[in-house]
């Protein structure tokens, strides 16, 4: 989540040196040794310089944003070397000096940034954010910074972190930078700091708090003392215990998610099942149009709005319903009205449909995966219990669905045209005689199942690969839903959706997904046992 | 005349909160042609249902003369104990010729459905068709597919279907709705022709001057329960059966 | 005797097409395969694969078109019953390879296996094969069906759960610990029945065999059809309360001809697998049962010969078209299937309206719309 995003912050960091360094500071013998070491080969001198520059950053003694721009630089090959020449940075804008950061000639002779292997690699990566902390504190670029310590806390520069803890002003931020420290602490000799940071720790439970104890706990061993061995066992039962929690909360959140959009998918089925009596093969086709749409829309701003890019997503939202309605509406009359009364052909029907439209989308966009900006205000999410991160795409997605049901009942149950359809479910032919016309009935309602359709689409594009052939993970559990939930109920439909989403979530985990397909079958095979009709079925007449 | 076939008691049947027949009793003689009449939702399809086994009731019970208990039988058992069945739409084997029809109708009791499956018809029950033929007035038209019949053969295929299976209580939920006059009469007399010693017969209508020219007793429900019973003449003098059906 | 075999029933507006000119014809087809096998004077060996192929799809049709045409039932999982068949022969295919060579399958390998799974003793014997080919489709089919047809699933509800249920099989025989070779399925078959695979005689011969096995299938589906069994199916098809209500139980009617069609699927598979040397989970694909159907009701629902001459005239359009032109088959097929679907309710070579008075049907059913969209 925590996007380390390196162009701005170079170029905040080199703003910020040009500004404060003036040419006096440019030469020390610190920032000489720093980048002579930074140029050798061998990984040993490398990391002790990155070490070194810290502690003297920290301390004051060298100029955060200069620490922060030739680290910077160095992971990103920006740091050039030659024999006998003057290290050179090489940023978007240009070369500069590496030593002063002012803006320098073209390298002559060949220079090249030394090879940085993983252990280097890691070593810059991290002086890199923790310099960010002190060159720019209580900015994004501080922020995304300390999100990059956070993976490794261990690793960090003791103190860098507490540098930076005086100089920040923001609450959670010093929180944040106080959990690492305790990371740190826990390697102290002090017995009581020791305690300390356990406790500290396990107030900040996740999976990585828990690897660092259990690594302490082995470390230590039986050399540990009673009261410290204690507070090590409580902090990991602890930890445990809220690692537990979130993790249920992870499994039955992303079953809602994945519900949500089985439940759209659904939703349209259910009501022209009920209606016509006709299963739409094609329904996952009508998904993956949805997320086309909503691709359409996303790419048709990214040329002629950027800046309404980000809210692709509300608007795409009439579009995409409106564009799965239409292709619903002209399969509607040109091909299922002829079959009335011919249910099973209408299957074949579907299924051609949905060959036709998976091959045209193939031929006209390729068979890879479509690229989906994430806007701002979907990417990312809060941590909530441990490991359990509530992300907005899937909120979303959530939201939407509940939405879309409140929206399905208040039309079925309030506006004129749900009375048609609630009429025309019932009984066609009576329906026919009070003046009701079925036939437009029919066409109105496959359009609004399509379009539901469409709007999973949508819904499911933040999370889920889009591609043609998407459309046929969903088929299956969407006919499962229909079976289970019984036509004409919407609440049948929401009950079966979730029950479905849910165990393909908690059982795929466990078992693997081909277990939960079984689950499923053998509980349809169970409920059509009892319930032949499916377990919500408004019973009608045939 | 007044040996008992069917009889009915305490029946209930109830879809969700309402109740479709409620606390219905009735008994049908053998030899008689009942008729059972009521405003539209009375209940007297639902009545076909539950004594042919489509519908379970809440309460009640029905038995047959000679076979007990019939709520505790399937479809196909109620059938072959001598309980036909007529729908209110023609129901016939559309792709199959008329004489294949009556052959399928042609349904040995004593044998398992496996024994039925692989056997071939005897002289005796090919006689039978062509006689059946004969009363619904059919023999030209033995040959012809059953589904390019008109309304009113088709109506008459299925009477003489169940006729081949020489049913002890025949029900016929509303045979000449849809009908011509001239078909209304025709059915009729075949109707008439239908009563025998060992049949009980129960008429669904609503055409009353149908009713009148077959039925020896009228039933009349409203609203899933009894209202009267009696010949036409009482009936139709009946102030409660005047106010159902044309009152309120 | 053989004339009322073979005839058809009643007077439709076009006869269905008899089927005994074509169960001789491809018993003759057959019998010369077998021959041309013999004195190696023929056709290509690719040529004559091809047809065997075709001929063991033929016969797949004819399975569906017994419980769908005739019963009124469509499966939209037929393609289980004939992976079963196929796996099976592979099992077999697969243990005589071992046993011979001694060198493991890829998937003993691959899982590190040092024998083959208990449930594979005995299949180095053939006609054990055959039997469990024929017992193990013909129980499955009958759980399914029973289950089904006793809670009176029928019609779209049947049509596709059978499908979840192929599906479901489809994802189980993905995963490698099952035994029957994963994802990447069974191959690298060495010889069937002693005879070397590959070699043209052998080709001919197991081409002949689904020629004979198609024509016996034909046969005896005609046979049934034509009984007073077929005219319950068939009533069962049109009305099957009426059915009930004279007296039959047709829970059993339906099991049987339902078990009847696994097996013959079954054998259509176990004779397919060895012409093509492979066989993987997509045989278990919806696509694939879907596709049945859809040969059955572009040939002719309800005519055998019409099933059977649908699934040879798609299976050899797709063989031609996805080697000229790959990415049009997709949009012919589709297109085909709403051409008949909607324009011919029968099929190409059902009985009933031909194409001609089908569009004077809707034209006329169009004006009759019109004009009531005109009073109303
Ligand atoms: N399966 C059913 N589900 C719900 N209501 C039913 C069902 N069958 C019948 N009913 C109701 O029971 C009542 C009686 O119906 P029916 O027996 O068909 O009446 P009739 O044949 O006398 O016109 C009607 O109100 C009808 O709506
Ligand atoms: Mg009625």
């Amino acid at each position: 989540m925590h996007r380390f995003h390196r162009a701005p912050l170079v170029f905040l960091a080199v703003c910020l040196a040009l500004c404060t360094a003036g040419a006096a500071t440019a030469e020390t013998p610190l920032r000489r040794a720093t980048l002579e070491q930074l140029c050798e080969k061998s990984v040993g001198p490398r990391v002790e310089a990155v070490d070194r520059l810290l502690t003297a950053t920290a301390a004051g003694e060298e100029d955060a944003s200069w620490t922060f721009a030739i680290l910077d630089a160095a992971r990103s090959k920006g740091l050039h070397c030659g024999k006998d020449a003057v290290p050179l940075l090489k940023l978007e804008d240009g070369w500069r000096d590496a030593a002063s950061l002012a803006p320098a000639e073209p390298p002559e002779q060949k220079m090249k940034p030394p090879f940085v292997n993983l252990k280097v690699r890691a070593s810059l990566d991290m002086g890199a954010a923790l310099s960010a902390l002190l060159a720019a504190p209580g900015s994004a670029a501080a922020e995304s910074g300390l999100g990059e310590i956070e993976k490794r806390p261990d690793r960090a520069n003791s103190a860098v972190i507490a540098a930076a803890t005086a100089l920040s002003e923001n609450a959670p931020f010093v929180d944040r930078l106080g959990s690492i420290q305790a990371s740190l602490d826990l390697a102290s000799e002090v017995p009581e700091d020791r305690i300390a940071a356990i406790d500290r720790i396990a107030e900040n439970p996740s999976e990585r708090n828990r690897t660092a104890l259990l690594n302490l706990q082995a470390e230590l061993g039986g050399k540990a003392d009673p009261v410290t061995r204690d507070a090590l066992d409580n902090a990991i039962a602890e930890i445990d215990g809220w690692i537990a929690l979130g993790a249920v909360a992870s499994t039955v959140y992303s079953g809602l998610s994945y519900a949500s959009i089985l439940f759209m998918a659904s939703l349209g089925l259910a009501v022209i099942f009920g209606l016509m009596g006709v299963i739409n093969l094609a329904q996952g086709e009508f998904i993956m149009i949805g997320a086309y749409a909503t691709y359409a829309v996303q790419e048709a701003l990214r040329a002629i709005a950027p800046g309404l890019l980000d809210w692709y997503l509300l608007i795409a939202i009439p579009i995409a319903f409106l564009i799965t309605a239409g292709v619903g509406c002209a399969v509607e009359a040109s091909v299922i009205r002829h079959l009335y009364r011919r249910p099973l052909m209408t299957l074949l029907a579907t299924w051609a449909i949905s060959l036709f439209l998976i091959n045209s989308v193939q031929a006209i966009f390729g068979t890879q995966n479509l690229e989906f900006a994430t806007p701002a205000f979907l990417g990312g999410g809060e941590r909530l219990i441990a490991d359990f991160i509530v992300t907005w795409n899937r909120l979303f997605a959530i939201l939407f669905a509940a939405l879309v049901f409140v929206a399905a009942l208040l039309v079925l149950n309030r506006t004129q045209l749900g009375m048609y359809i609630r009429a025309v479910t019932e009984n066609r032919d009576m329906a026919g005689c009070i003046g009701v016309s079925p036939r437009r009935v029919d066409l109105i309602s496959f359009g609004i199942g399509s379009g539901l359709a469409g709007l999973a689409g949508l819904a499911l594009s933040p999370i889920y690969n889009v591609n043609p052939t998407m459309g046929t993970n969903f088929i299956v559990d969407a006919f499962m839903i229909v079976v289970l939930g019984g036509v004409g109920n919407l609440y049948g439909t929401l009950i079966a959706a979730l029950g479905v989403g849910m165990i393909n979530v908690v059982i795929e985990p466990l078992y693997g997904a081909v277990a939960a397909k079984v689950i499923v079958l053998l509980l349809i095979i169970a409920v059509i046992q009892l319930r032949p009709e499916g377990l919500f079925a408004v019973k009608g007449r045939r | 005349m007044n040996s008992l076939a069917l009889s009915i008691d305490g029946l209930t049947v109830s879809f969700g909160a309402f109740k479709a027949i409620d606390n219905l009793s009735l008994t049908l003689d053998y030899g008689e042609i009942r008729a059972i009449i009521g405003p539209n939702g009375a209940g007297k399809t639902t009545l076909l249902d539950v004594i042919t086994g489509k519908s379970s009731p809440r309460t009640g019970r029905v038995t047959l003369s000679g076979a007990g208990d019939l709520l505790a039988k399937s479809e196909p058992e109620i059938a072959l104990s001598g309980v036909g069945r007529k729908f209110q739409k023609p129901s016939i084997f559309e792709a199959l010729t008329v004489r294949e029809n009556l052959r399928l109708a042609t349904r040995a009791r004593e044998r398992s459905i496996f024994g039925e499956m692989v056997r071939h018809l005897e002289e005796r029950e090919e006689e039978k068709i062509d006689s059946v033929l004969d009363t619904i007035d059919m023999v030209d038209a033995d040959r012809r597919r059953a589904g390019e019949l008109s309304h009113g053969q088709k109506q008459w295929l299925e009477i003489g279907m169940l006729l081949i299976q020489e049913p002890k209580v025949l029900l016929l939920d509303e045979p000449v709705a849809g009908m011509s006059d001239d078909e209304t009469e025709r059915t009729a007399a075949l109707v008439k022709a239908l009563r025998g010693p060992e049949r009980a017969l129960v008429v669904v209508e609503h055409d009353m001057s149908f009713v009148e020219e077959i039925a020896d007793l009228v039933t009349v429900l409203h609203e899933g329960r009894l209202l009267v019973q009696g010949d036409m003449a009482t009936v139709k003098s009946d102030p409660r059966v005047i106010e159902v059906y044309l009152g309120r | 005797m053989f004339d009322q075999l073979f005839s058809p029933p009643g007077s439709a507006t076009r006869p269905a097409p008899p089927v005994a000119p074509l169960a001789l014809l491809l018993a003759f087809l057959g019998l010369a395969s077998i021959l041309s096998g013999w004195t190696g004077i023929g056709p290509s060996p690719y040529f004559l694969n091809l047809i065997g192929q075709v001929a063991a799809f033929g016969m797949l049709a004819i399975s569906l078109d017994l419980i769908w045409g005739y019963a009124g039932v469509l499966s939209l999982g037929h393609g289980l019953y004939f992976a079963i068949g196929g796996y099976l022969i592979a099992m077999h295919m697969v243990k005589v390879s071992y046993l011979l060579t001694s060198t493991p399958p890829d998937f003993m390998l691959f899982m590190g296996w040092d024998e083959l799974p208990g449930y594979y003793a005995g299949l180095e014997w053939f006609p054990y094969t055959l039997l469990l080919i024929i017992t193990i489709s013909a129980l499955v089919a009958f759980i399914f069906g029973f289950i089904s047809f006793r809670s009176r699933v029928s019609g779209v509800y049947f049509a596709i759960i059978s499908q979840a249920l192929v599906y479901v099989a489809m994802l189980l025989f993905f995963r490698n610990d099952t035994g029957f070779g994963g994802n990447n399925g069974m191959t690298g078959f060495t010889e069937i029945l002693g005879q070397p695979l590959g070699e043209r005689a052998t080709i001919a011969g197991l081409t002949g065999a689904s020629l004979l096995a198609a024509a016996m299938a034909l046969a005896v589906a005609s046979r049934v059809v034509r009984s007073r069994y077929g005219h319950m199916l068939m009533a069962i098809r049109d009305d099957e309360p009426r059915l009930r209500f004279l007296g039959y139980e047709t829970l059993w009617l339906k099991l049987g001809v339902w078990t009847l069609s696994a097996v013959i699927a079954a054998i259509a598979g176990m004779l397919y697998v060895p012409q093509v040397g492979i066989v993987n989970p997509r045989v278990l694909s919806p696509e694939l049962s879907i596709e049945i159907a859809v040969w059955v009701a572009i040939g002719g629902r309800g005519t055998l010969v019409g099933a059977f001459l649908g699934a040879v005239l798609i299976t050899t359009a797709k063989f031609i078209l996805t080697a000229i032109a790959p990415d049009l088959w997709p949009f012919i097929l589709s297109l085909l299937v709403l051409v008949v679907v909607v324009a011919l309710p029968n099929g190409l070579f059902g009985s009933g309206e031909t194409l001609r008075t089908r569009i004077s049907q809707l034209a006329t059913r169009r004006a009759a719309r019109q004009a009531e969209g005109a009073r109303t």
